[in-house]
């Protein structure tokens, strides 16, 4: 009996030193008001992407109404309306669905392919690490946007485009920072003891190298999603993101332009706020995830 | 070091050679027929194979590269006594003119094309003659219209150049002096807040920044220009096509208060990025100096605070600074496409645009290959003058 107490005490020890290690970042993370004001914003975005399209029911291709153009904020037009009568609010509202279904899938794109690259090129080494870090070499010799913005050309204006896109321009970030991961630990006592009993290499990866380098990846993985929902924007900004009448923040933005001249603010405000505040969150949040995972990173 | 310096350029090479592949990867990684793409999709069959044709889209992909990067290239031997030979080594008896390589040898044989388009330039002994090719400066020309995108380029260059030096001035003037208060005054009100706005900053599309500050100053203040660079009616003679460098150099007052008066809302909108990651920047650097045993013992010393953050701090904390402060050039050539759309600024980014919409690809090819050239020879610089001031990067 004693015996099946101990078997069963070693094999509850790793999850609760997991469970505690996960707590103790949680508890960090929470003491801090970035981080706070982070995790808040970002829920908060994520909820309206999830819900409005449920309470709401929109078509936009229905959505006209000459008769109240550019009409400024009001009690029932609480953000004003477009140029064809649209309803700002509802159509910032419907927007966060668009941004953060970039930044959430072209991250994850980025986030399997440039992990794979990077510890693949980090366990092997040789001329297999030196001939993938020489093409994300190249990738990164093109300023994040450009990229984006010669890919979307290429692929062709569109919401899918978009995401391949910014998920494509991200894969020598993450191919990076999982090769030096990767370095750092192989080398590591227990990744050599596993080593010496002749686990596999697939083995050593995923039980040993991915859980104990993820900390570095969660964070730049929430601060990536920010720079996404800018970069989204910025190619919505140039006509290459989602097409009309469908709302999108950065497109909201360019159709702002030509009314300005004539006072109506409002139209221009709200989409650009709903970008900042978005990104402002994941950037808060990463800051936060960072200070609490490592805080020797602490900036 | 000299030795550093060759080994970073070197690698410098197969980075480029990967860009032109990806670049020219662009145009022919376009589901469907580029021809199509171009042509448009009412196209009859007949234009379309016509136009694959004249893009020597029927000929094998190497072959299309070489052309990409060479074009048609034609050369010939120039001999001491300037008269001319070709490869094979037959002498030239006629040699139309010398932007002509058109040759006819003593059989009375014509050799290369009589192309007036044609550009010849003599390198060392040789004399070498193309149409088109990127490896010789030559970028092509534009669908709409048939304009020369190198000429189109010099004349547009300058105008971002101009934008973005002015940018990074204000993003170093502003963003270190900011860092470093925030680090004396750490944890204070004065911290808190510039590391906010700093990091709203990160996180403000430029281009919403750029219509925000348009709309205030331009519209609702009216104190500055919201558009172009330099007012109707007032007269520059361009020298260098850096509007504020040649109105210095003509002394032409009017027209330099002018041309910084349009600079500035742009300039501001296109900083504000890297003014805050350099804010940022400074702040860690500066705290991870000021904890270090020489600032004790500068303190120990008796040093006045001005002097340790002088002479102690900020010199050994600008490091870092000065790296990210070069990374951010090719970034704002980047962001310039954004800002210029909105202050109709005429530079590549307004160009750049422009042909997005008219889906003009060569243009578009084009000036990302300049602007990814662009970001390594400064990522180039950048490393090299790292390497200067900090000898034990060199030796590793």
């Amino acid at each position: 009996m004693a015996v099946a107490n101990d078997l069963s005490l070693a094999s509850e020890q790793p999850e609760s030193r997991h469970e505690n290690q996960t707590r103790r970042v949680l508890r960090r993370l929470m003491r801090s008001t970035n981080a706070r004001v982070g995790i808040f914003l970002v829920v908060a975005f994520l909820l309206i992407a999830l819900l409005v399209p449920l309470v709401d029911d929109y078509d936009a291709r229905r959505d006209l109404d000459l008769s109240s153009r550019l009409q400024p904020p009001s009690s029932e037009h609480w953000f004003g309306t477009d140029d064809l009568g649209r309803d700002v609010l509802r159509r910032v509202l419907h927007g966060a669905r668009v941004s953060l279904q970039v930044a959430i899938l072209s991250v994850s794109i980025s986030l399997i392919i440039g992990s794979m690259i990077g510890l693949v090129a980090g366990m092997t080494g040789g001329w297999v690490d030196n001939v993938l870090m020489r093409l994300m070499d190249i990738m990164l010799a093109f300023p994040y946007v450009l990229l984006a913005i010669a890919l979307v050309t290429t692929l062709g204006a569109g919401l899918r485009n978009t995401m391949i896109a910014i998920g494509i321009v991200y894969v020598p970030i993450y191919a990076r920072l999982s090769r030096s991961v990767a370095i750092s630990l192989r080398e590591e006592d227990y990744v050599m003891a596993a080593r010496s009993i002749g686990s596999t290499q697939l083995r050593i990866l995923f039980s040993h190298i991915v859980p104990n380098g993820l900390s570095p990846i969660i964070v730049q993985a929430t601060l990536s999603m920010g720079i996404a929902v800018l970069d989204a924007a910025a190619l919505g900004f140039l006509g290459l993101g989602q097409q009309p009448p469908y709302p999108e923040w950065g497109k909201m933005l360019v159709d702002s332009l030509q009314f300005i001249l004539s006072g109506s603010w409002w139209v221009m405000l709200f989409p650009g706020l709903a970008i900042m505040l978005t990104v402002l969150g994941f950037n808060l949040l990463g800051d936060g995830l960072r200070d609490a995972l490592d805080p020797r990173l602490r900036m | 070091m000299f030795q550093y310096i060759i080994r970073r350029i070197l690698t410098t090479i197969p980075v480029l050679f990967g860009v032109s592949i990806l670049v020219f990867l662009f145009i022919h990684l376009i589901p469907g027929d580029p021809a199509v793409a171009l042509l448009g999709e009412r196209a009859t069959e007949e234009n379309v194979e016509r136009m694959r044709e004249q893009l020597g889209l029927n000929d094998p992909m190497p072959v299309q590269y070489v052309r990409f990067m060479l074009g048609h290239t034609h050369m010939l031997i120039v001999n001491a006594d300037n008269s001319y030979t070709t490869r094979r080594g037959e002498q030239c008896v006629e040699v139309t003119d010398a932007a002509n390589v058109a040759c006819r040898n003593t059989a009375g044989k014509w050799q290369g094309q009589q192309n007036p388009s044609m550009q010849c330039n003599r390198l060392g002994s040789f004399m070498v003659c193309h149409e088109n090719g990127i490896l010789w400066g030559d970028l092509g020309r534009s669908i709409k219209g048939n304009i020369p995108i190198g000429k189109e380029l010099q004349r547009r260059f300058p105008a971002t150049v101009e934008l973005a030096v002015i940018a990074i001035i204000i993003a170093v003037a502003v963003g270190i002096p900011a860092g470093v208060l925030a680090s004396l005054k750490r944890n204070s009100f004065v911290d808190t807040f510039t590391m906010f706005a700093a990091l709203a900053g990160v996180s403000m599309p430029i281009f919403w920044l750029g219509i925000l500050l348009m709309w205030l100053f331009g519209l609702v203040l009216g104190w500055l220009p919201t558009g172009g660079r330099l007012s109707t009616g007032i007269e520059l003679h361009t020298i260098t096509n850096l509007y504020l460098l040649d109105s210095l150099l003509t002394r032409n007052w009017p027209a330099f208060i002018d041309a910084l008066r349009h600079i500035i809302l742009p300039a501001l909108a296109l900083a504000t990025i890297s003014l805050s990651i350099i804010a940022r920047m400074t702040r860690s650097s500066m705290l991870d100096v000021l904890g270090q045993d020489y600032m004790r013992t500068a303190q120990a010393k008796g040093l006045s605070r001005g002097v340790q953050v002088r002479r102690h701090a900020m010199r050994n904390a600008m490091m870092p600074v000065v790296t990210i402060v070069g990374l951010q050039f090719g970034g704002l050539l980047a962001g310039a496409i954004l800002t210029e759309t909105i202050f109709s600024w005429p530079g590549i980014g307004k160009w750049v645009f422009d042909a997005i919409t008219a889906r003009d690809y060569p243009i578009v090819q084009s000036v990302t290959m300049i602007i990814a050239f662009i970001f390594v020879m400064v990522n180039l610089l950048v490393d090299i003058s790292y390497a200067w001031l900090n000898p034990r990067i060199r030796y590793e």
